[in-house]
């Protein structure tokens, strides 16, 4: 052959290509020779665990391709589908990353391009000796009080490899510094209940639902999903709840058993028990209380003995109950105004509550509101009016909800994990706070930044906010958790060094200095709980694919970073991963021993089935033993009672948190409130349904399913949309004075008019990366939240203090910023995202 | 045959030249290497070919801009993270697993088998389906002398496939446009030679009448 058998046209690139010469080596070559061995990683199911759920995975020549529920999962969670992804897709954090302007001027950078995304690639060992110098320049320059790390609040499940306890076990070999307090979940119900009832309550287990199903009559969700929330779970959940509200749905079918929930939108769990609601006008649910409890006591249906056997301060508090302090009795009628329900619905449900066994069930939306403190400690006191607390199937329960509570627990030993050294050196860095708090409420990090030195009043402490140059967050995106996004983005450039650690690329990262990247659980081996609050059994934890890029450990990026001041032999303990893991689990046995409940040696655990089941244990009765016998089991307040009155927190002299609780009107609301003529619509933004808070937004395919235009979705009823000409499907601006955001219309029955939700957890998607007020295109609803304390009781988050207003959105659609594969949307289409094969 | 081999060794060549370019960032030898003699004239050997001529142009005007940049290796090398290494919007995924002819693990599965085959691996864990990688797999198909159908076949199905639609979102969001010029020249070289490939399946195979 030669070069006339080809056409002028291949003639002309054989000419070419012939001209090209010896092109010298521009770098390394991708490729290098390797002898496979033979039958290198034949397919396997290979068992693992997350927050969504037990499952095993199916691996193909290492790589993971399939996903199927765990075997003791009898009700395995949607979610499942959407883990793999985050392992593989395009949002995955590879390399350690430095943003270009911090690299050249550290912490004299201008801190403006945060946002902007200008970042290059650097090695591990220059990465963390960046780390280690910031770590000495601010513990030097400006002592402890000048390093911060966020709340690690959602790190991945496993008792070894806890992204939180990793990070403080090597940060606290080099110093101290600024830690946080609560959560953005329950923050104000934390701090209040223990006043009141002697116990946080809200992380703890519940009365076991069988003798829910047994014995009570009415249940109550008060702002309760369980349906939705019991999907995750802090450790890995064993979905065992999911059995028991089956049979309450079939009692609630057959008549037995009533179930009102007391919301003002059709909750996944009303949809599924097919049970009533009382539909009250969002933030109104204090109001409502003090009506109930106006009605118990004018038609003397109150339990007096309860009151006066198990509480103290009800006398100090009836005079506001019944108008004596404020000429106004917080009787029906005046509740019914507010709540925007009838006198006689409020009365027909008060006299329901003492008829029969009542089990009221509170969730935590209600307490994520400006005086949020105030909803949990009323309900408390409507539920000593009842009389019932500590009896089987009666009282008050604040974590139905979550880690499978109202499961019962078993007989095993809790395992605990890898924490803080018993014997530590004396850190490099002495503390030195220099005058300022070493903690503060977590959900008044922003405030912190902007006005260092400025005092803080929190439950009964003075805390003065400390100068933080150096912020590190791993297992935390702050920005989704933390309210008013355009504050935020203001406030962020006072942080000299921002670090993250993460293995997706979050808008946290976006707005970091150093990002670090961490392998996913999939990616590690470990041992887990079965079950948060069950503990049914204990099982392995295997890794499912090698680590992938250059990702990292959490516990192999800090004992390296200590081996920067010589501590990363005492940090490791001299031992490796499995060495850990048999560690825990050898201290699980002895505990195990020690109740009488005999485990298998470590290699006959882990190299057999992976997977304990404990013995069972008995159903139990929350506040049961304070009941029965209130001088030995006393609750932990001060006066070892219910405390409907409180001295302590009278003597606190907070105006918007007083010595019983009240009804105030919050800065905003809906309804006839304030602020409610210029933006109508109060906005949710509850706990999602597909995602464990921002977890999964990532997982591009598994978004597609329920993503509308590819945004995230807003509800909205049917009177409302079609006040505002909008159709299912339509994109809309949803925004208020503090932002704006783009979501996707979903038309529901379930909402009531002037109530919106959009599921905090959607990822913040700038249109202008680091530019305070830019439009989101995504649907991150904490652009539209406040920023404000519930009260100085808790300095809580206030998010569902939020309204809005929404319209549709004019103009050329903008795409999606925040994440995702190169599919992009058409401006003009307003189809549903493809999925991306 | 003396001209294919030739043209088969110089095709190698360029695959390999392209590979080297996107893998990582390019060091301080590899910027000097990127302007001597013989990168130069591996530019202007492509630029002969009249359907790359202008994405050459274009390629050798973006790197005499980026060569005047100040610290111009620190800035192409961001210019390279921003792109390559970050997520969308701002960046762009260099793996063909991501894009919306395939998935991610098939199309690694179906990568490494032929890795296994030619007894090859990635450096430092990338993962099989980085563009890089698909691109070194191309030299070694071309220099261990595999038929040129099974060559077309590799060429379209594991880089034809997505190239355009990543190389048009290169243009979207590469703010200085060297690399984005760089994958428009890889992509239009990758075209022609394609046609290449088919042009000497019809040389050595023509068809006969009656035969489309």
């Amino acid at each position: 052959m030669d070069i006339h058998d080809f056409n002028p046209s291949r003639r002309r690139f054989i000419a070419g290509v012939l001209a090209a010469g010896t092109a010298s080596m521009l770098g390394p070559n991708p490729l290098l020779g390797k002898v496979w061995a033979a039958g290198e990683s034949p397919e396997r199911w290979i068992q693992s665990g997350s927050h969504f759920g037990a499952f095993e995975a199916k691996v193909v020549n290492g790589e993971w391709i399939d996903t199927r529920p765990f075997k003791h999962d009898k009700y395995p969670c949607d979610m499942l589908k959407a883990v793999r992804e985050i392992v593989y897709n395009p949002s995955r954090v590879r390399y350690p990353m430095v943003r270009l302007d911090w690299l050249r001027k550290r912490e004299l950078s201008d801190r403006s391009q945060r946002g902007d995304n200008r970042f290059v690639r650097v090695s591990w060992d220059q990465a963390l000796d960046l780390v280690y110098q910031e770590l000495e320049r601010v513990q030097k320059n400006h002592g402890s009080s000048g390093v911060f790390t966020g709340l690690a609040d959602w790190q991945m499940v496993g008792k070894l490899h806890k992204a939180g306890g990793a990070m403080d076990r090597g940060l606290g070999l080099h110093g101290s510094y600024v830690t946080t307090v609560g959560d953005y979940s329950a923050a104000a119900a934390q701090v209040i209940l223990p006043h009141v009832i002697g116990s946080l309550e809200v992380y703890e287990q519940q009365t076991s639902l069988p003798l829910v199903i047994e014995n009570t009559q009415t249940i109550v969700l008060w702002g309760c999903d369980p349906i939705k929330n019991l999907q995750i779970e802090y450790l890995v959940p064993d979905h065992d709840p999911f059995g028991y509200w089956q049979q309450i749905k079939e009692r609630v079918q057959q008549g037995k058993i009533r179930v009102i929930s007391v919301d003002p939108v059709c909750s996944k769990t009303q949809n599924y028990l097919g049970c009533e609601q009382l539909a009250l006008n969002p933030q109104t649910d204090v109001a409502l209380m003090l009506g109930l409890a106006h009605t118990l006591y004018q038609e003397k249906l109150y339990d007096a003995s309860f009151i006066k056997d198990y509480c103290v301060g009800f006398e100090q508090f009836l005079p506001y109950l019944m108008g004596e302090t404020d000429q106004q009795p917080k009787d029906a009628e005046w509740a019914a105004g507010l709540c925007g329900l009838t006198p006689e619905q409020i009365r027909e449900f008060a006299r329901l509550l003492v008829k029969g066994r009542t089990q009221f069930m509170g969730g935590w939306c209600v307490q994520r509101m400006h005086h949020g403190e105030q909803y949990p400690w009323m309900l408390v006191i409507l539920a000593s009016m009842v009389g019932q607390i500590g009896l089987p199937g009666g009282g008050v329960g604040f974590g139905w909800h979550y880690n499978g509570g109202g499961t019962v627990t078993s007989l095993g030993p809790v395992l605990s994990g890898l924490g803080s050294l018993s014997n530590p050196p004396a850190p490099i860095h002495a503390a030195d706070f220099r005058g300022a708090s070493e903690h503060i409420p977590v959900a008044r990090f922003i405030d912190c930044l902007l006005s260092p030195g400025k005092t803080l009043a929190f439950n009964g402490e003075t805390l003065t906010y400390p100068d933080i140059r150096l912020a590190l967050f791993s297992a935390a995106n702050p920005f989704h958790a933390q309210q008013d996004r355009n504050r935020m983005i203001e406030a962020w450039k006072r942080l000299e060094t921002v670090v993250v650690l993460d293995h997706q690329w979050t808008a946290s990262c976006r707005f970091a200095d150093i990002v670090l990247p961490v392998t996913t659980r999939f990616e590690r081996n470990d041992i887990e709980q079965f079950g948060t609050h069950s503990n049914k059994g204990l099982m392995a934890i295997r890794q499912v694919v090698k680590p992938q890029y250059e990702a990292r450990h959490d516990f192999d990026v800090f004992s390296e970073l200590c081996k920067r001041f010589g501590r990363d032999q005492v940090y490791t303990e001299r031992r490796n991963e499995m060495q850990w893991i048999k560690a825990i689990y050898e201290e699980g046995v002895k505990q195990g021993a020690a109740m009488g409940v005999k485990m298998p040696s470590f290699s006959t655990f882990w190299d057999g089935e992976g997977y304990i089941e404990y013995p069972a244990g008995q159903p139990w009765v929350r506040h049961g033993d304070f009941r029965e016998q209130p001088d030995l089991y006393p609750l932990g307040t001060p006066s070892g009672l219910i405390e409907i009155y409180s001295k302590t927190i009278a003597a606190f002299n907070y105006r918007e948190c007083p010595g019983h609780p009240l009804w105030m009107e919050p800065f905003e609301r809906s309804h006839g409130g304030k602020g409610s003529e210029k933006y109508p619509l109060h906005l949710q933004s509850c706990h999602p349904d597909k995602r464990l808070h921002s977890q999964l937004c990532s997982s591009d395919n598994y978004r597609a399913t329920y993503a509308v235009a590819g945004r995230e979705p807003l509800y909205i009823g049917p009177e409302d949309a079609k006040a505002r000409g909008l159709k299912a499907g339509d994109v809309v601006r949803v925004f208020n004075a503090r932002g704006q955001v783009l979501a996707g219309v979903v038309i529901s029955p379930d909402y009531s008019p002037g109530v919106v939700r959009i599921h905090e957890g959607a990822w913040y998607s700038p249109l202008v990366g680091g530019k305070a007020g830019t439009l989101c295109t995504y649907g991150d609803p904490n652009v539209l939240s406040p920023d404000i304390g519930t009260s100085q009781l808790a300095q809580g988050t206030s998010a569902h203090s939020a309204l809005v207003q929404v319209e549709l959105y004019q103009g050329e659609l903008p795409p999606v910023t925040g994440f995702g594969g190169p599919q992009e949307i058409k401006p003009d289409t307003k189809e549903a995202s493809h999925a991306i094969t | 045959m003396p001209l294919l081999n030739e043209v088969a060794r110089q095709r190698a060549i360029i695959y390999r030249w392209f590979s080297q370019l996107l893998f990582q960032e390019l060091s301080d030898e590899g910027l000097l290497r990127l302007r001597d003699k013989e990168n130069l004239a591996l530019l202007n050997a492509l630029k002969l070919i009249p359907e790359l001529s202008l994405l050459v142009t274009h390629f050798q005007r973006r790197l005499r801009a980026m060569l005047k940049r100040e610290e111009c290796r620190l800035e192409l090398a961001a210019d390279f993270a921003s792109l390559f290494l970050l997520p969308a919007p701002t960046g762009v995924s260099p793996y063909a697993g991501h894009y919306p002819h395939t998935n991610s693990p098939e199309e690694r599965q179906a990568l490494r088998q032929k890795l296994v085959e030619h007894r090859l691996a990635p450096q430092n864990n990338e993962a099989v389906d980085h563009i890089a990688i698909q691109l070194a797999l191309m030299t070694a198909l071309i220099e261990e002398g595999v038929e040129r159908e099974q060559q077309d076949l590799f060429l379209n199905r594991h880089l034809l496939s997505w190239l355009p639609l990543c190389t048009k979102r290169c243009y979207q969001r590469d703010r200085f446009g060297f690399y984005s010029a760089a994958m428009g020249l890889l992509t239009g070289f990758v075209q022609q030679d394609s046609e290449w490939l088919i042009a000497c399946r019809l040389a050595t195979h023509p068809a006969r009448p009656g035969q489309s």
